[in-house]
Protein backbone atom coordinates (compact mmCIF):
# COMPACT_ATOMS: atom_id res chain seq x y z
CA UNK A 1 0.00 0.00 0.00
CA UNK A 2 1.30 3.40 -0.64
CA UNK A 3 1.48 5.35 2.71
CA UNK A 4 3.37 8.48 1.53
CA UNK A 5 0.83 11.59 0.72
CA UNK A 6 3.04 12.15 -2.70
CA UNK A 7 2.98 10.34 -5.56
CA UNK A 8 6.36 11.55 -6.35
CA UNK A 9 7.99 10.17 -3.42
CA UNK A 10 6.47 7.27 -3.65
CA UNK A 11 7.91 6.91 -7.59
CA UNK A 12 11.77 6.84 -5.50
CA UNK A 13 11.37 4.04 -4.23
CA UNK A 14 8.96 1.75 -6.87
CA UNK A 15 7.73 2.05 -10.42
CA UNK A 16 3.87 2.27 -11.33
CA UNK A 17 3.26 1.48 -14.38
CA UNK A 18 0.49 3.84 -16.29
CA UNK A 19 -2.40 2.10 -18.71
CA UNK A 20 -4.03 2.94 -22.11
CA UNK A 21 -7.87 3.97 -22.56
CA UNK A 22 -10.44 4.63 -24.88
CA UNK A 23 -11.44 6.81 -22.40
CA UNK A 24 -8.85 9.61 -22.74
CA UNK A 25 -8.06 12.13 -24.82
CA UNK A 26 -4.87 13.99 -25.75
CA UNK A 27 -4.18 17.55 -26.21
CA UNK A 28 -1.32 19.49 -26.98
CA UNK A 29 -0.99 22.89 -25.40
CA UNK A 30 1.63 25.91 -24.91
CA UNK A 31 3.12 26.44 -21.74
CA UNK A 32 5.17 29.09 -19.99
CA UNK A 33 9.15 28.69 -20.39
CA UNK A 34 9.51 28.59 -16.73
CA UNK A 35 6.51 25.83 -16.60
CA UNK A 36 8.16 23.32 -19.20
CA UNK A 37 11.23 24.22 -17.03
CA UNK A 38 9.25 22.69 -14.07
CA UNK A 39 7.07 19.79 -15.91
CA UNK A 40 11.13 18.63 -17.51
CA UNK A 41 12.47 18.64 -13.10
CA UNK A 42 9.17 16.55 -12.32
CA UNK A 43 9.45 14.14 -15.59
CA UNK A 44 13.20 13.78 -14.68
CA UNK A 45 12.34 13.39 -11.01
CA UNK A 46 9.46 10.75 -11.24
CA UNK A 47 10.96 9.02 -14.69
CA UNK A 48 7.15 9.36 -15.43
CA UNK A 49 6.23 9.93 -18.95
CA UNK A 50 5.25 13.63 -19.09
CA UNK A 51 2.08 12.37 -20.93
CA UNK A 52 0.53 11.63 -18.39
CA UNK A 53 2.00 12.98 -15.54
CA UNK A 54 -0.90 15.56 -14.85
CA UNK A 55 -3.75 13.00 -15.92
CA UNK A 56 -4.81 12.21 -12.58
CA UNK A 57 -3.86 15.59 -10.93
CA UNK A 58 -5.96 17.07 -13.62
CA UNK A 59 -9.35 14.88 -12.48
CA UNK A 60 -8.17 15.68 -8.45
CA UNK A 61 -7.65 19.46 -9.22
CA UNK A 62 -11.03 19.67 -10.92
CA UNK A 63 -13.15 17.62 -8.44
CA UNK A 64 -11.80 20.08 -5.83
CA UNK A 65 -12.50 22.96 -8.43
CA UNK A 66 -16.30 21.90 -9.13
CA UNK A 67 -16.74 21.11 -4.82
CA UNK A 68 -15.70 24.64 -4.47
CA UNK A 69 -19.54 26.19 -5.38
CA UNK A 70 -23.45 24.21 -5.79
CA UNK A 71 -23.68 27.06 -8.65
CA UNK A 72 -21.45 23.80 -10.68
CA UNK A 73 -24.45 21.43 -10.24
CA UNK A 74 -25.19 22.34 -13.96
CA UNK A 75 -21.81 21.28 -14.98
CA UNK A 76 -21.75 18.28 -13.07
CA UNK A 77 -25.33 17.17 -13.43
CA UNK A 78 -24.83 17.73 -17.53
CA UNK A 79 -21.76 15.47 -17.77
CA UNK A 80 -23.16 12.95 -15.23
CA UNK A 81 -25.83 12.19 -17.49
CA UNK A 82 -23.30 10.47 -19.59
CA UNK A 83 -22.34 8.50 -17.41
CA UNK A 84 -19.13 8.28 -14.92
CA UNK A 85 -15.72 7.39 -15.91
CA UNK A 86 -13.62 5.64 -14.33
CA UNK A 87 -10.57 7.41 -12.28
CA UNK A 88 -12.62 10.57 -14.14
CA UNK A 89 -13.44 14.38 -11.52
CA UNK A 90 -16.86 12.71 -11.30
CA UNK A 91 -15.97 9.32 -10.26
CA UNK A 92 -13.63 10.95 -7.38
CA UNK A 93 -16.83 13.42 -6.87
CA UNK A 94 -18.84 9.88 -6.35
CA UNK A 95 -15.95 8.12 -4.07
CA UNK A 96 -15.98 11.01 -1.54
CA UNK A 97 -20.25 11.30 -1.41
CA UNK A 98 -20.43 14.56 -3.17
CA UNK A 99 -22.31 13.28 -5.32
CA UNK A 100 -24.74 10.12 -4.95
CA UNK A 101 -25.91 7.34 -7.72
CA UNK A 102 -29.98 7.97 -8.60
CA UNK A 103 -31.25 4.72 -6.57
CA UNK A 104 -34.59 5.15 -8.24
CA UNK A 105 -32.98 4.98 -11.43
CA UNK A 106 -31.06 2.02 -11.05
CA UNK A 107 -34.15 0.36 -9.57
CA UNK A 108 -35.37 1.16 -13.45
CA UNK A 109 -32.68 -0.34 -15.07
CA UNK A 110 -33.36 -3.60 -13.02
CA UNK A 111 -36.92 -3.44 -13.46
CA UNK A 112 -36.03 -3.37 -17.22
CA UNK A 113 -33.44 -5.77 -17.29
CA UNK A 114 -35.80 -7.85 -15.31
CA UNK A 115 -38.47 -7.50 -17.68
CA UNK A 116 -36.37 -8.17 -21.15
CA UNK A 117 -35.27 -11.97 -19.12
CA UNK A 118 -38.56 -12.74 -18.72
CA UNK B 1 15.33 66.84 -18.34
CA UNK B 2 14.08 68.78 -15.22
CA UNK B 3 14.96 64.88 -13.32
CA UNK B 4 18.31 63.00 -12.65
CA UNK B 5 18.57 59.35 -12.55
CA UNK B 6 20.14 58.15 -9.80
CA UNK B 7 21.98 54.87 -11.40
CA UNK B 8 22.57 53.49 -7.64
CA UNK B 9 18.73 53.04 -6.79
CA UNK B 10 18.82 50.54 -9.81
CA UNK B 11 19.73 46.85 -9.82
CA UNK B 12 22.02 45.09 -12.43
CA UNK B 13 19.95 43.50 -15.28
CA UNK B 14 18.24 43.32 -18.57
CA UNK B 15 15.72 46.24 -19.74
CA UNK B 16 12.03 45.53 -20.15
CA UNK B 17 12.08 45.78 -23.67
CA UNK B 18 14.99 43.27 -24.14
CA UNK B 19 13.04 40.81 -21.69
CA UNK B 20 9.67 41.01 -23.71
CA UNK B 21 11.69 41.25 -26.81
CA UNK B 22 13.31 37.61 -25.69
CA UNK B 23 10.06 35.98 -24.46
CA UNK B 24 8.47 37.18 -28.17
CA UNK B 25 10.99 35.50 -30.30
CA UNK B 26 11.50 32.44 -28.05
CA UNK B 27 7.82 30.56 -28.87
CA UNK B 28 6.14 28.49 -25.33
CA UNK B 29 7.03 24.91 -25.12
CA UNK B 30 4.32 22.78 -25.93
CA UNK B 31 3.48 20.16 -23.65
CA UNK B 32 1.01 17.04 -24.39
CA UNK B 33 -1.31 15.80 -21.98
CA UNK B 34 -3.89 12.70 -21.52
CA UNK B 35 -6.76 13.72 -20.06
CA UNK B 36 -10.07 11.98 -19.23
CA UNK B 37 -12.59 12.33 -21.94
CA UNK B 38 -15.22 13.12 -18.87
CA UNK B 39 -12.91 15.77 -17.53
CA UNK B 40 -12.10 17.28 -20.94
CA UNK B 41 -16.14 17.85 -21.90
CA UNK B 42 -16.61 19.17 -18.33
CA UNK B 43 -13.59 21.96 -19.47
CA UNK B 44 -15.10 22.37 -22.64
CA UNK B 45 -18.62 23.20 -21.03
CA UNK B 46 -16.52 25.33 -18.92
CA UNK B 47 -14.92 27.43 -21.80
CA UNK B 48 -18.52 27.53 -23.99
CA UNK B 49 -19.89 29.38 -20.48
CA UNK B 50 -17.42 31.39 -19.71
CA UNK B 51 -15.67 32.70 -23.06
CA UNK B 52 -12.10 31.73 -21.45
CA UNK B 53 -10.10 29.48 -24.53
CA UNK B 54 -9.79 25.44 -23.28
CA UNK B 55 -5.97 25.92 -22.90
CA UNK B 56 -6.36 28.84 -20.46
CA UNK B 57 -8.12 27.23 -18.25
CA UNK B 58 -5.95 23.57 -18.69
CA UNK B 59 -2.92 25.95 -18.23
CA UNK B 60 -4.12 27.52 -14.83
CA UNK B 61 -5.36 24.14 -13.74
CA UNK B 62 -1.60 22.50 -14.84
CA UNK B 63 -0.21 25.03 -11.97
CA UNK B 64 -2.53 23.99 -9.42
CA UNK B 65 -1.17 20.32 -10.32
CA UNK B 66 2.20 21.54 -9.90
CA UNK B 67 1.75 23.44 -6.92
CA UNK B 68 -0.35 20.15 -4.98
CA UNK B 69 2.31 17.98 -6.39
CA UNK B 70 4.80 19.79 -4.88
CA UNK B 71 2.87 20.83 -1.67
CA UNK B 72 2.96 17.07 -1.14
CA UNK B 73 6.35 16.24 -1.88
CA UNK B 74 7.21 18.43 0.57
CA UNK B 75 4.94 16.84 3.36
CA UNK B 76 6.77 13.51 2.86
CA UNK B 77 9.95 14.91 1.89
CA UNK B 78 11.31 19.03 2.60
CA UNK B 79 14.67 18.02 1.01
CA UNK B 80 13.41 16.46 -1.92
CA UNK B 81 11.16 19.33 -2.78
CA UNK B 82 13.68 21.83 -2.50
CA UNK B 83 15.88 20.25 -5.02
CA UNK B 84 13.01 19.72 -6.95
CA UNK B 85 12.13 23.44 -7.65
CA UNK B 86 16.02 24.12 -7.88
CA UNK B 87 16.38 21.69 -10.49
CA UNK B 88 13.27 23.41 -12.19
CA UNK B 89 15.58 26.83 -11.76
CA UNK B 90 18.63 25.77 -13.39
CA UNK B 91 16.32 24.62 -16.21
CA UNK B 92 14.76 27.77 -16.41
CA UNK B 93 18.27 29.87 -15.84
CA UNK B 94 16.86 31.23 -13.02
CA UNK B 95 18.83 31.85 -9.71
CA UNK B 96 17.31 29.49 -7.38
CA UNK B 97 18.03 32.36 -4.69
CA UNK B 98 15.96 35.39 -6.78
CA UNK B 99 12.49 36.45 -6.14
CA UNK B 100 10.06 34.48 -8.53
CA UNK B 101 12.06 31.36 -8.95
CA UNK B 102 10.22 27.93 -8.07
CA UNK B 103 12.53 27.68 -4.67
CA UNK B 104 11.23 31.18 -3.61
CA UNK B 105 7.78 30.01 -4.19
CA UNK B 106 7.95 26.83 -2.73
CA UNK B 107 9.90 28.00 0.44
CA UNK B 108 7.32 31.02 0.50
CA UNK B 109 4.13 29.15 0.40
CA UNK B 110 5.35 26.68 3.04
CA UNK B 111 6.41 29.61 5.38
CA UNK B 112 9.86 27.93 5.76
CA UNK B 113 13.32 30.52 5.51
CA UNK B 114 15.04 29.59 2.29
CA UNK B 115 18.20 31.76 2.97
CA UNK B 116 18.94 29.42 6.55
CA UNK B 117 18.26 26.12 4.66
CA UNK B 118 20.41 26.85 1.92
CA UNK B 119 23.20 28.75 4.01
CA UNK B 120 22.95 25.88 6.87
CA UNK B 121 20.57 23.77 6.93
CA UNK B 122 20.96 21.29 3.89
CA UNK B 123 25.00 21.75 4.61
CA UNK B 124 23.99 20.48 8.31
CA UNK B 125 21.87 17.66 6.92
CA UNK B 126 24.26 16.66 4.11
CA UNK B 127 27.45 16.54 6.87
CA UNK B 128 24.90 14.28 9.58
CA UNK B 129 24.08 12.18 7.20
CA UNK B 130 20.23 13.33 7.41
CA UNK B 131 19.54 13.29 4.42
CA UNK B 132 17.33 10.11 2.65
CA UNK B 133 17.99 7.48 0.18
CA UNK B 134 15.06 8.94 -1.76
CA UNK B 135 16.71 12.49 -1.95
CA UNK B 136 20.29 10.46 -3.15
CA UNK B 137 18.13 8.69 -5.65
CA UNK B 138 16.61 12.36 -6.66
CA UNK B 139 20.20 13.70 -7.09
CA UNK B 140 21.53 10.72 -9.09
CA UNK B 141 18.46 11.06 -11.68
CA UNK B 142 18.89 14.77 -11.80
CA UNK B 143 22.83 14.68 -12.21
CA UNK B 144 21.72 12.67 -15.24
CA UNK B 145 19.72 15.24 -16.74
CA UNK B 146 22.22 17.83 -18.71
CA UNK B 147 21.21 21.09 -17.77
Amino acid sequence: MNTHSSELYASLSASTVESNSKDFETLSLRIPHRTAAMVQALVVASQKPVLTLFTKGISLQLAESLLSSVDNEPLISEEASKGVQAGSALDILVSTGAIKHDKEMIRSVHRILKKQKT
Amino acid sequence: MPYEINHEKFTVGPSLVEIFQSAKEAPMPKLNVRIHKSDLRILDSISRQSGAPRSQILNSMIESVIGAMLHDLAKDNMDCCALVAKHADDIAGIDHMNRGSWSDMLFYSLGEDQNNYYGQGLDQKTRDGGLTQEYQTLVERFSRDNV
